[in-house]
């Protein structure tokens, strides 16, 4: 067992081992100190000096896969892609989507959700409903990280803000078109399918050309 | 729409038959042909009358392709498109009358006086490429016959007794030369017809051998009278001798069908005649009907007294018009001399016969589907057990015979059980009457002995004379359209059901449709999987799936979007559906499939891997050319 | 009695059964479409096959009688190939629904895939289209691409209703399923034919889009329709009150019960479930104004000892439904008549009879008439407007034994009752369920309402009565409690509770109990102790 050995002249003295304790922090404080002030005559501009993102008026750069705030995938018509099939709602873990679906004037889609809420405090942010829909409806690729709010109500998005992720709550108007429930509407069903698609679906004569291959999805 | 006209004859249909909704396809024959399609109040009416809800009554017209329900042209062009007419040039048919008539297959000319369809087999093959007209059938069309009759057709109001009228051309011997035109700016067709027997084809000469007198100048009736005083089992020994089998294409000995009935069974027993010809490449059915139903009739009188039957029931497909009343006719005769009705000649034994009309589905000619449309429904095979023989029509003891069959019959009694057999091989006795089509000289009927040799059969002078035009073979499909196919090198073989099975193939109905080296295998391969994927009723799920499959993918490898797994993928969906079927449609289906690619694999892969097909990169045509009868001989 | 081996077990069986039929009474399952024991073989589908000895080819089982000594294998590699062909086969042209179709999670295609498919997909050709979300009347949708033609629905027609609405138009791949055009599906048994469906061809106009069927719990009961009893499931959800605007039964399905209703139910039945959701009584009132249960049970024990102090029993009506579970009946039957001594009490309201048929509707569309009848609270004859039927297969005829004689006044029927009412003679009233409006006019009612000293409802919706009583008392509706209905031939049946009542209701026997223990602190010492349960000549029980 090695012997505590005792300490040198200048390690008992502190000063100099304090200083070479700081000395790699000193290195990056000085060097940031001497760059940033000299960014700020305009020298030296492209030396970057500390690693700190200036958040937000410079987003930190996300990978591909991360996993952001959600949205809901849109048809060409503005209708969402998402059938209602309740898979996400089912194999999400935390149970924080709630979806109440109807029906679909085309009888090739046949089901739309009328209500899609995500509450944002509940969601764990796995994942699973985006790996579970059958119809890449919903994705967690927004980038979106600034959904803290007020209170928990706040949180609870609805189709509103799930298919426009540009949209903030408190949302003013409601600019769906098509029959959904929403808050805005005091959680009534409101919009029509003839605002969607200009007659009903169903009665007009070239509907089969109208819902076959119609399917862009709109980035 | 008023039914009450219709009423009397109603009853009379209905009264023929022993339960009312077997009177189901005749009433609708006629409201169809009172008022020229089957309206909804038609529909109405045949099902009020004979007790079945309307969604059923909808059910048939749908199933069956000769019943509209919407009013068509005056006139009926319906264009055979299947393999036969195929080889000869039906493509080019169509398109000849799409250019004239101005309208698409499926389409009626705006002034409403020409609809224009394609449609399955007509079994007029000897006079490929060959259309039906209204009632009559009418072939074969070269461009300049073509024209003819369209001319015909558009300008006067009745169709014309054209080209095939089997009946009433007359009837030149098979070696012969045909005779040259009449001079009347018309060409008439002569098909080539065997008739010097031994068996079947000697009264096949002349129009007027039909009829009773001749038939019974000529022996007939001597069977039936002879069979009258013997016992139904004696009978039944005599034809289980002759070694004589069903010649619909199963080649079951009929003398051991006939044993199945069970004797003491207190219900009434049943004969019924399958005279719903539909194999594509046969025609022989139609030349018994037309030349020699009297044949016909003798052996239903003999077979019905030997299994015990009073009510034989004639089922005789929707497109054969004129056989079928020429039938009838044949019918009145028989009856007015006292072969038809009650106490047969004072023997005590009675006999009913009724002609029942089918409405164009091929799987009708399968035994246990033609009972379920003679009962009134959609032609769906029945489940098998129980056997047709226990429990059949109205679920009572049946037999079901082919045409050939059954005209068979008298000469096997009239000459002896011995000398039926000593015709044939060991095992099948007799002749058969083969049907020669496609790429032949002389494409037609011709009595030969089963055990005659393929070979002999298409390049012999006494049958079909060779290949046409001095080309090269290339492959026969012995048995119908569902035989699986020969190569060139594989003819010699008897033509016998024993001898064909060990070939690989089979005999069937004895429809020989040769191919010549013009003929792209892939597209005969597109059309017999065409044809299945038209005709399969589509009860099971094998069959109606898998067929449609099948063509899906044979569409494709001809449009030239073949992928190199589809060949594999066509072999292993024809093998899922073998075996596994309520009937043997789907094996039939299969067979084409996996034969045509085991033999000429090679030309389907040229197809595949290039997009084209190999004879048009080799400058052949993939067309057939136009066949010039020899007849016309203009140079 | 021929004996044969599947799967290398032996059984034997009665002459003239199917394989199939065999097999499953040993538990062995053969996956199945067109195969149902309540309609004729059709043997299409071909998924049954099986391998049987000294047969080249497979057969099917639906079809095949047993024979002495034949040797059946249901597994095994050419079965299982046989099985997947036929798969492959059905899904060819099945198109991609599953998130759209409400067959999801019950559906036999996607079962059986999972348990004897699960092979890569090989069609890469264009499906065949059909038309599809079709209404074939007011309770089925159609989709014509998923129907696999098994027939099932077209046999239903044809065989059990011999409407014969539906058929298969067409032929080969082309084969479709439907109506004859202006035609509907509206017999009275049409919701059916969503259950013969084996995938999602056919479904429920009701249920469609509110849940998906994996959340859906389930309950046996019995149908509270009629008097026929059939048996039913309920299906239901809990903890998901977003779907459905928070209803918990979603629908209704049959029970297979070989006696009553075998494999069906009528629509009437089936679509009858709604009160249990709607319009339901969450609060007990007062004259309109919202009390808790203790006050109510506290006041109206004190009336009801104060009457019986007074002995004014004959002021007093009391008009139970044949509505309520035998334990109920035979509980106001010993609470009110035995030991308060009310003897104008009877169920017998003058109801006017319903459609009927001769399968499985009566006309009596109260659910316990028998059980009313033999607590002795419906006359002591079966004089109820529901026409004697005839026993449906193999039931009992015949009724309960052991009734208890009627009340003194047999004569007194809930119409003699409200005579009295408005005559002055009867001034406390307590009604349960019935919606006296209806019965008897509004006027009378609003009369009652002010003249009666006392007008009790006890019912779990709202109706004419609940208007207009003093008291409104929110009971449980059937599938909330446990108990037991007697059919019309007969049988009584026993159900249990499929979930909790409705906040604020409570089910009758848990009220009565109450109530008469209030009494009993309150009152005389005749009070009967309600532990002593109902009758106890109940027979048997069905599920």
């Amino acid at each position: 067992m090695p012997r505590k050995r005792e300490l040198t002249f200048w390690e008992q003295i502190y000063i100099p081992e304090i200083i070479r304790g700081v000395w790699l922090t000193s290195a990056h404080f000085f060097r940031n100190l001497f760059l940033h002030t000299v960014h700020r005559f305009g020298l030296f501009k492209d030396l970057p000096a500390a690693v700190t993102f200036q958040y937000p008026e410079q987003p930190r750069p996300l990978e591909p896969r991360f996993r952001s705030r959600h949205r809901l995938t849109v048809r060409e018509e503005g209708t969402p892609r998402c059938v209602g099939c309740m898979l996400c709602e089912t194999v999400c873990p935390a149970k924080c989507i709630t979806i109440v679906a109807g029906e679909h004037p085309d009888p090739n889609v046949e089901k739309y959700p009328v209500r899609f809420d995500i509450d944002l405090g509940v969601c764990v942010y796995c994942g699973y409903c985006v790996e579970a829909c059958p119809e890449d409806a919903i994705r967690m690729d927004t980038d979106i990280l600034d959904i803290a709010a007020y209170s928990r109500d706040a949180m609870k998005l609805d189709i509103h803000e799930l298919m426009d992720p540009k949209l903030r709550k408190p949302v003013a108007e409601c600019q769906l078109k098509f029959p959904h429930q929403c808050a805005i509407h005091g959680n009534q069903i409101e919009g029509s399918w003839e605002s969607v698609y200009g007659s009903h679906p169903r009665e007009s004569e070239d509907r089969d050309s109208r819902f076959r291959g119609n399917d862009k999805v709109v980035e | 729409m008023d039914f009450k006209q219709l009423e009397s004859e109603a009853d009379k249909i209905i009264g023929r038959y022993e339960e009312k909704r077997a009177a189901m396809l005749p009433l609708l024959w006629l409201v169809q042909e009172k008022f020229g399609y089957i309206p909804p109040e038609g529909e109405q009416w045949v099902g009020e009358r004979i007790g079945v809800s309307i969604a059923h009554v909808r059910e048939v017209v749908s199933f069956y392709t000769l019943y509209h329900t919407k009013p068509i042209g005056k006139h009926h062009i319906q264009v055979c498109t299947t393999l036969p007419c195929l080889l000869k040039g039906a493509k080019r048919v169509l398109a000849q009358l799409e250019e004239r008539l101005g309208i698409g297959a499926g389409q009626t000319t705006p002034d409403g006086k020409v609809t224009l369809s394609t449609v399955e087999c007509l079994c007029a093959c000897e006079a490929a490429p060959a259309t039906q007209i209204n009632e009559r059938y009418v072939g074969p069309l070269t461009p300049e016959t073509l024209n003819q009759v369209l001319d015909h057709v558009l300008k006067t109001p009745e169709t014309h007794d054209w080209l095939v009228d089997s009946a009433r051309a007359e009837l030149v011997e098979a070696r012969a030369n045909v005779r040259p035109s009449t001079g009347s700016g018309r060409t008439e067709f002569q098909p080539y017809v065997s008739t010097e027997g031994p068996v079947l084809s000697k009264r096949f000469r002349s129009a007027e051998g039909a009829w009773f007198d001749a038939y019974a100048a000529d022996g007939g009736y001597q069977a039936a009278k002879q069979a009258l005083t013997s016992t139904p089992a004696q009978v039944i020994e005599t034809v289980l001798k002759s070694n004589l089998r069903g010649l619909g294409g199963a080649g079951f000995p009929t003398g051991k069908k006939w044993g199945f009935i069970p004797k003491d069974n207190p219900k009434p027993k049943f004969l019924v005649v399958n005279a719903d010809e539909g194999e594509p490449g046969t025609f022989k059915d139609r030349y018994i009907l037309e030349r020699d139903p009297h044949a016909l009739i003798e052996g239903m009188i003999i077979a019905a007294y030997a299994i015990g039957s009073h009510k034989a029931y004639i089922y005789i497909r929707g497109e054969y018009v004129r056989p079928a009343q020429r039938f009838a006719k044949a019918m009145e005769e028989a009856r007015g001399k006292g072969w038809i009705g009650k106490n047969i000649q004072g023997s005590g034994f009675d006999l009913e016969i009724v002609i029942h009309r089918g409405a164009g589905a091929y799987i009708c000619g399968e035994e246990t589907a033609l009972l379920t449309s003679l009962e009134g429904g959609k032609g769906f095979p029945k489940l098998k057990p129980p056997f047709p023989a226990i429990s059949g029509l109205f679920k009572c003891p049946t037999i079901v015979n082919n045409v050939e069959t059954l005209a068979c019959v008298p000469p096997i009694i009239r000459n002896g059980p011995e000398w039926f057999a000593k015709l044939g091989t060991a095992k099948q006795g007799g002749t058969r009457l083969f049907s020669l089509c496609g790429h032949v000289v002389r494409p037609g009927l011709y009595e030969a002995p089963v055990a005659v040799t393929l070979k002999d059969l298409i390049f012999d002078s006494r049958y079909a004379g060779g290949v046409r035009a001095g080309k090269k073979l290339k492959a026969v499909i012995p048995g119908g359209i569902s035989a699986k196919i020969l190569t060139a090198e594989e003819i010699n073989v008897a033509m016998d059901f024993d001898s064909l099975m060990a070939a690989g193939t089979m005999a069937g109905s004895a429809g020989v449709i040769v191919m010549d080296e013009t003929t792209c295998i892939v597209q005969a391969l597109w059309s017999a999987s065409h044809f299945f994927k038209d005709e399969s009723c589509g009860q099971c799920s094998p069959c109606r799936e898998g067929t449609g499959w099948v063509f899906k993918i044979m569409d494709r490898i001809l449009k030239g979007q073949g992928r190199p797994h589809d060949l594999d993928a066509l072999l292993s969906v024809a093998g899922n559906m073998e075996g596994k079927t309520i009937c043997v449609f789907a094996d039939a289906a299969a067979w084409p499939v996996q034969s045509y690619i085991q033999k000429f694999r090679s030309e389907f892969e040229h197809h595949i891997a290039t997009g084209r097909c190999e004879l048009a990169v080799r400058g052949e045509l993939v067309e057939p050319r136009t066949d010039r009868h020899p007849s016309t001989n203009s140079g | 009695m021929p004996t044969l081996t599947i799967d290398g077990k032996q059984i034997t069986v009665d002459p003239g059964t199917t394989v199939i039929q065999a097999a499953e009474s040993m538990g062995i399952f053969v996956p199945r479409y067109c195969y149902h024991p309540g309609l004729s073989i059709a043997g299409n589908c071909r998924i049954c096959l099986v391998e049987i000895e000294k047969a080249p080819k497979l057969q099917i089982a639906c079809n095949t009688p047993v024979a002495d000594g034949m040797v059946v294998r249901t597994n095994g590699q050419k079965v299982e190939q046989g099985r997947q062909s036929v798969l492959e086969f059905l899904l060819i042209n099945h198109p991609l629904d599953c998130p759209v179709c409400d067959q999801s999670g019950e559906c036999d295609l996607q079962n059986f895939y999972m348990q004897y498919g699960l092979y890569d997909p090989r069609f890469k050709e264009q499906k065949v289209k059909k038309t599809k979300a079709v209404p074939l009347g007011p309770t089925v949708m159609l989709d014509a691409e998923r129907c696999i033609l098994c027939s099932r629905c077209v046999r239903f027609t044809d065989e059990i209703t011999k409407t014969g609405e539906l058929g298969i138009f067409n032929r080969g791949d082309q084969s479709e399923i439907g109506l004859y055009p202006g035609k509907e599906l509206n017999n009275k048994y049409s919701g059916n034919v969503v259950d013969v469906c084996p995938v999602g061809a056919l479904t429920d106009r009701d249920f469609r889009f509110k849940a998906r069927v994996w959340y859906l719990s389930s309950s046996p009961s019995v149908c509270n329709g009629c008097s026929q009893g059939c048996n039913i499931d309920i299906h239901y959800v809990t903890d998901r009150p977003h779907l459905a605007g928070g209803a918990r039964v979603m629908r209704v399905k049959p029970r297979y019960n070989a006696e009553v209703n075998q494999w069906w139910i009528c629509d009437e039945g089936r679509y009858g479930y709604h009160f249990i959701d709607q319009g339901r009584l969450r609060k007990v009132t007062h004259r309109g104004v919202e009390t808790t249960w203790e006050k109510a049970l506290m006041e109206l024990a004190g009336a009801l000892g104060r009457v019986k102090e007074e002995n004014r029993q004959g002021q007093i009506g009391v008009i139970p439904s044949a509505q309520l579970t035998t334990e109920e009946l035979f509980l106001i039957r010993k609470l009110f008549v035995d030991s308060l001594g009310i003897s104008q009490c009877d169920a017998r309201v003058p109801e006017k009879p319903g459609t009927s048929d001769d399968f499985l509707i009566k006309a009596d569309k109260n659910p316990n008439t028998a059980g009313a009848v033999s607590a002795g609270l419906a006359g002591s004859s079966f004089d109820t407007p529901a026409v004697r039927p005839e026993p449906f297969g193999k039931l009992r005829a015949g009724f309960v034994e052991g009734r208890r004689p009627a009340t003194q006044d047999e004569r007194c029927t809930a119409a003699q009752i409200i005579d009295r009412c408005l005559a002055g003679q009867i001034n406390v009233l307590w009604v349960f369920g019935h919606d006296l409006v209806k019965l008897f006019g509004e006027q009378t009612v609003k009369k009652l309402s002010q003249e009666l000293e006392l007008f009790v409802f006890q019912g779990s919706n709202e109706n004419g009565s609940s208007r207009y009583a003093h008291w409104v008392l929110p009971s449980a509706v059937y599938a909330e409690k446990d108990g037991a209905f007697t059919n019309c031939h007969g049988l009584a049946q026993k159900f249990t509770k499929a979930f909790e009542p409705l906040k604020d209701s409570r089910a009758d026997s848990q009220i009565l109990t109450e109530l008469f223990e209030r009494l009993a602190a309150v009152g005389p010492e005749q009070a009967v102790h309600p532990s002593t349960g109902p009758a106890p000549d109940l027979i048997g029980g069905s599920g």
